[in-house]
């Protein structure tokens, strides 16, 4: 059984304020407990939008 | 069970940067725990290192400690900064290098 390395970007008006830790912690609640479980492997980065980034 | 909690905040308390990970610094046991020591030896600043491996009560305690589900933790003055991803982040924005203290030489 191997674990799979996965990564994601995400982008939130919701971000906006916060430190790179909450964001990150947003993510994890809205993953509902599966960070750390069986996606142990994510590598996750967020950001409030930017002009460009829609 | 306050226990773990107070071992961490006296770890993070006496030490100015502080890595909570899997393994060690030479024997690194995940490539996330690898990451953060590599970027912290590029920043070539001074850091104490916990192997979670060998403590189960940290293991789970440093998760409660920073609400936080995973290893490696980077804390700088008591501080939890984030895992790999935000430590590589803020390394190659150069905000780590000035978190740290190594920006002044």
């Amino acid at each position: 059984m191997k674990s799979r390395d996965y990564s994601a970007r995400v982008v939130s008006a919701s971000f906006a304020g916060l430190d790179r830790v909450r964001q990150h912690q947003r993510v994890y609640a809205a993953l509902g407990g599966r960070m750390g479980n069986e996606l142990h492997a994510l590598q996750l980065t967020t950001a409030a939008p930017s002009g460009d980034d829609q | 069970m306050t226990d773990a909690r107070e071992r961490i905040a006296e770890i993070v308390g006496k030490t100015d940067v502080v890595l909570f990970m899997k393994g060690t610094t030479l024997f690194p046991q995940c490539g996330f725990s690898s990451r953060a020591v590599a970027i912290l030896d590029h920043l070539g600043v001074p850091f104490e290192t916990v192997d979670v491996l060998q403590d189960p009560e940290i293991r789970q305690g440093i998760k409660d400690y920073s609400d936080w589900p995973t290893v490696p933790q980077l804390y700088v003055k008591g501080q939890f900064v984030g895992g790999s991803d935000i430590m590589m982040e803020m390394f190659e924005s150069g905000e780590l290098k000035q978190l740290v203290g190594q920006d002044a030489e």
